[in-house]
């Protein structure tokens, strides 16, 4: 009897040391997904500071292809056209894919160079890291950015980026979901329109 | 504002733009399943139509609004257009209040009587928003909203001549919040219904002001703008109608090789 009460304390101490490890980790997270976001804009602010365009671009795409998960990213936005691309045919997409964002943040995350950028808290929905943060441009109202972030082989990798519950990942996949019905679900037209798009941009100013 | 058309020539009009965009505006419904299912959740069956209106849209943009908007940020101070803002603001304040109520969110009214109340008093007439600046945010709120509270679904999608994105649920919105206004009587009663056809121009201008270089941007890295557009109105009605609390947003997967 004695033996069985001495027991309970001894199975909560058990617990609770078994539980630490995974507490302690999740307090991990947490501090890993801020401190990733804090990187993440520290980096974007020095390359905005470069003067050439093109360093400009290849490191954007350095810092996204680093930080992000690219390949669940991709595969999102081609959404339900996904399963009629082969392995090549989805590899030449992600490498226009990738291009074009890291052209397309140049041009976006350039109105936001300079203004206050709080990494907020850090908390975990379902089997993801959200990042609150804000920006508080002059004269506008606050801007709530959350950057959501998965674990993957490599580490904590953010897999969507949200201005406002705006999601540039759910944005993403729309646009491209319309331009594959309109073209036949041909994800070859789809590479195509991106390039387009992204010599558009290179000679834009 | 009185309608004065007669009821034949009401449902006269209605049946030839029904016609035409049955005949014009719809688009066909696709056979393959996977595409199938991108239109139904596109939920625009009357794309065509809409396409239309939004070149119309863009080019009226380029050469009226977006110049006017451009020359009214340029040349009123800053002092004075958030003046404006904020009278504009506090004007729709009545219609926010109702919309509130509607939604059954007792909270939520009672911010908005008392940052009326405020404004409109030491505010002067609302120039000044004494209520945000001691923490009582604005919060926006419309039938549509309301409409969408209480279990309306969105309705196609809408794309409205120069009012921009929209869908059926919130076109009707619109429309009631027009009715539900009680400065919009005020004036007509006063003979005034100039002075809010000039109020709704000056918000319209001043809103798209304020928005210009997010809409270039956006407009710069889309491949479709109107999709694009279609998609963020959805997403922000969403977060709009949950105030801001929005859930279960889907999220890229990650595979076992990731």
């Amino acid at each position: 009897m004695i033996a069985r009460r001495a027991l309970i304390p001894f199975m909560l101490a058990l617990g609770f040391a078994l539980a630490m490890p995974a507490i302690a980790a999740r307090a991990d997270d947490a501090q890993d997904a801020r401190k990733i976001v804090q990187t993440i804009s520290d980096r974007a602010l020095n390359i905005l500071a470069r003067p050439s365009r093109t360093d400009r671009n290849s490191e954007f795409r350095k810092l996204f292809t680093e930080y992000f998960n690219t390949v669940a990213i991709g595969r999102f936005v081609l959404g339900r056209y996904r399963e009629g691309v082969d392995p090549s045919q989805f590899d030449r997409f992600m490498g226009v894919f990738e291009e074009l964002v890291a052209k397309t943040y140049t041009v976006q995350l350039g109105d936001f160079a300079g203004e206050k950028f709080k990494v907020l808290s850090a908390r975990s929905d379902n089997n993801r890291w959200v990042v609150d943060s804000q920006i508080e441009p002059p004269g506008r109202s606050t801007i709530r950015l959350d950057w959501i972030l998965a674990r993957t082989k490599s580490g904590l990798k953010v897999v969507d980026v949200r201005v406002d519950n705006l999601s540039m990942a759910i944005t993403q996949r729309d646009e491209f979901s319309s331009i594959l019905q309109a073209n036949n679900g041909k994800v070859d037209k789809l590479i195509d329109f991106m390039q387009q798009k992204i010599r558009k941009l290179d000679t834009s100013v | 504002m009185t309608l004065r058309l007669c009821r034949g020539q009401v449902v006269g009009a209605f049946g030839v733009v029904a016609f035409a965009v049955l005949a014009t505006g719809c688009a066909e419904v696709p056979k393959d399943p996977a595409a199938r299912a991108a239109y139904n959740e596109a939920n625009d069956p009357l794309e065509p139509m809409n396409r239309a209106i939004f070149d119309f849209n863009m080019t009226a943009d380029k050469a009226v609004i977006k110049p006017v908007a451009k020359a009214y940020r340029w040349t009123l101070p800053e002092f004075f257009r958030t003046s404006i803002r904020n009278f504009l603001n506090n004007a729709k304040s009545p219609v926010i209040f109702i919309n509130d109520s509607l939604q059954g969110s007792p909270s939520r009214a009672g911010e908005t009587l008392m940052r009326f109340i405020v404004n409109t008093t030491a505010g002067m007439g609302g120039i000044f928003d004494v209520a945000g600046e001691y923490g009582m945010e604005r919060h926006s709120e419309d039938f549509g909203q309301t409409l969408a509270v209480w279990g309306v679904g969105e309705g196609a999608y809408l794309m409205l001549p120069v009012l921009g994105p929209s869908n059926v649920r919130d076109t009707i919105g619109r429309v009631a919040d027009g009715f539900m206004d009680p400065f919009g009587y005020l004036l007509a009663n006063n003979g005034l219904d100039y002075a809010r056809i000039g109020a709704t121009v000056t918000d319209g201008i001043d809103q798209r002001s304020r928005n210009i270089e997010s809409l270039d941007d956006i407009e710069k890295n889309s491949l479709d703008f109107y999709a694009t557009l279609r998609s963020l109105y959805r997403q922000n009605r969403k977060s709009e109608i949950l105030n801001g609390k929005v859930e279960n947003i889907p999220v890229p997967e990650i595979k076992e090789n990731d």
